[in-house]
């Protein structure tokens, strides 16, 4: 198991270099000298080519592209991924800021999926083709259909204007994290239950199960004991997506709920074109798709005895 | 109350697009309690779908008629949770392909062991999987081992007697093997024939054997049922030393020792309407007669034959 984490850790190494050259080669791209940005943003009125010229050697744009990706991926290793063209701040700083309100949404609506997703699905597999089958084919169907701003402004409408008992804005507290994760969750709740009920299917087919149910057990031991642990491998893969994808931030979510996360932070550098932080904020999901996925293998690894003692590779 | 398996004119017939496969064709067998039966034909015969219908492990979508009598209780009529409760007590299955019996995720102690709790006698701990495993063969060390493993990490011969062992584990009255040979080479067999004879060892009251190895069969069962198409055609004891069924006799003229002459022509699809005998048409001692009639299961002295010569 440990040279299979080595292993897998190893292999991160090179898609983090792509994934940083490609957020350095958008500030290469970005329009705009640089130089004469960053002199107006120090307050000089009149530029001229003198003044551009110390400017440029001071931020060392006069060095070769490989020079200064060193130079720039030093710093971001350290934590500095420059400051922000509108406001000036350090954008890793904001990151940091933001990042817990991103991490509690992403979590709970995490959470929210793996829990119902999962045991919906096993739900479906229990009963396949009779009535709570069907009801619950309807179910996920129905949101699968909902839009998650639609479903967020429902929910809103409902439970913060008319029935006046969730917030709808902002943080403070877990009662603040309720509607954004539902709205955030049920589409991928529904996803992960049809997934979980065909992967469980998948499994009941299976000579294993036959040889389980020979033996008299109980039918919840039969399918929590016997097929929920092998029909969980796709499950956690597709969760895995899941999470890189709204730990980059759910920008419609975060604005309707006014929570602010990466998501909105970056709608903003967009709107302002912010090169620094969208440059950031590639670096930053790169990192995290790869982290994710890394975990994602990890787990699977360890819910598959063959790969966790080395049956395979 | 009686002793043995009694199976009184069942049907399993499974709705396809085009109609019906009737997969066991009104079979009526005895298994006598003490006595291990054989159950043998070639693939497709509808052997293992009788044994699964013993066990009540068919598909929901299989449909079911006439009766299997076991300690006075019809098990067709039984409801699904009520023949959860006689499965691993009355009834105990030793899988076929003991590489694909196994939970791949699980270590094989628990999987024993929780054959053991539905069981319920004897404690279900680490100390009596060993001591189960170690009667079918392993020594303490292995036993150890093999208790601690996963599927993955044991190779054919201990799976096979790892499953013989999860089968057993709950020392069930009936046991029920599926096809326990398949895929075992000659060295595994004979390991194979050891471990059967070792269940009959532990006690139980019957044992069938569902195989198309016919050596197995005349090596381990006091009496046999040959199926073929559905239909049982010959039941009785020593049937294999004094084939009586045409077909009996085509089986055991296609081994390898015994010449290995081939029957012509191939077994009826399940959804073929047969008018007269099921094997008529690959029959050499066909008469007009086995192409219109159906034959019936005429007893012969200790056996049934299901052919018009024993009428």
């Amino acid at each position: 198991m440990l040279k299979f984490v080595v292993k897998r850790c190893v292999s991160v190494v090179p898609i983090l270099m792509g994934v940083s050259l490609l957020a350095f080669g958008l500030g290469l791209l970005t329009p705009g000298d640089p130089a004469a940005m960053a002199l107006s943003r120090d307050g000089v009125s009149e530029v001229t080519p003198e003044l551009l010229e110390a400017k440029r050697e001071e931020l060392g744009l006069n060095d070769s592209g490989f020079v200064q990706y060193i130079r720039w991926a030093r710093k971001a290793v350290c934590g500095d991924l420059g400051r922000s063209y509108s406001d000036n701040t350090q954008v890793s700083g904001e990151f940091m800021r933001r990042l817990p309100v991103t991490l509690q949404l992403a979590f709970c609506s995490l959470f929210l999926v793996g829990i119902f997703g999962t045991l919906l699905g096993v739900f479906s597999a229990a009963f396949v083709n009779r009535i709570p089958d069907h009801s619950m084919k309807f179910f996920t169907n129905l949101l699968m259909a909902i839009p998650s701003f639609w479903l967020a402004i429902l929910l809103i409408i409902i439970f913060g204007e008319k029935l006046k008992i969730l917030p709808t804005n902002g943080v403070g507290g877990f009662r603040y994290l309720i509607l954004p994760s539902v709205s955030l969750a049920s589409a991928n709740i529904a996803m992960t239950q049809r997934l979980m009920r065909s992967s469980m299917l998948t499994e009941f087919g299976k000579q294993y199960i036959l040889a389980a149910d020979a033996k008299g057990i109980k039918k919840s031991w039969l399918l929590f004991n016997h097929a929920f642990p092998n029909a969980l491998l796709p499950v956690v893969t597709m969760l895995g997506n899941y999470l890189g994808g709204i730990l980059g931030g759910s920008v419609i979510i975060e604005n309707l709920f006014s929570l602010p996360g990466i998501g909105s932070y970056v709608l903003d550098a967009i709107h302002a074109r912010d090169y620094p932080v969208i440059q950031g904020y590639v670096l930053f999901t790169g990192l995290i798709y790869t982290v994710v996925s890394l975990a994602v293998d990890l787990i699977c690894a360890w819910l598959n005895p063959k790969i966790r003692l080395g049956g395979i590779r | 109350m009686d002793a043995d398996l009694r199976i009184e004119d069942a049907v399993v017939h499974f709705q396809v697009k085009n109609g019906i496969v009737k997969a066991v064709d009104h079979v009526t067998a005895t298994f006598i309690a003490g006595e291990i039966t054989g159950l043998i034909g070639e693939s497709g015969c509808g052997k293992s779908v009788l044994g699964m219908a013993i066990l009540g492990l068919l598909p929901s979508y299989a449909q079911t008629e006439g009766r299997i009598w076991l300690d006075g209780k019809n098990l067709l009529a039984l409801k699904p949770g009520h023949l959860r409760k006689l499965r691993g007590r009355k009834i105990g299955l030793i899988p076929q392909n003991p590489a694909d019996s196994f939970n791949p995720v699980r270590r094989i102690k628990g999987q024993i062991m929780e054959g053991m709790q539905v069981g319920k006698r004897e404690k279900a701990d680490t100390t009596s999987v060993k001591k189960l495993l170690e009667l079918y063969g392993f020594s303490p060390i292995d036993a150890d081992r093999v208790s601690c493993s996963y599927p993955f990490e044991l190779s054919g011969g201990m799976l096979q007697r790892s499953a013989a062992a999860m089968g057993t584990a709950s020392q069930p009255e009936w046991i029920l093997a599926d096809e326990p040979s398949k895929g075992l080479d000659e060295a595994l067999r004979i390991q194979l024939y050891d471990t059967l004879a070792r269940v009959k060892e532990r006690g139980v009251k019957g044992m069938m054997i569902i195989t198309h190895d016919l050596e197995l069969a005349s090596a381990l069962c006091d009496s046999v049922a040959v199926m073929y198409s559905g239909e049982i055609v010959e039941m009785g004891k020593k049937i294999l030393a004094s084939p009586r069924h045409p077909y009996t006799k085509g089986l055991l003229a296609s081994l390898p020792q015994n010449g290995m002459n081939p029957m012509k022509g191939s077994a009826p699809a399940p959804g073929d309407g047969i008018l007269g005998c099921k094997f008529a048409s690959r029959c050499p001692e066909a008469e007009t007669r086995c192409f219109q009639e159906k034959p019936d299961n005429y007893p012969l002295d200790d056996r049934t034959v299901r052919c018009f010569q024993y009428a």
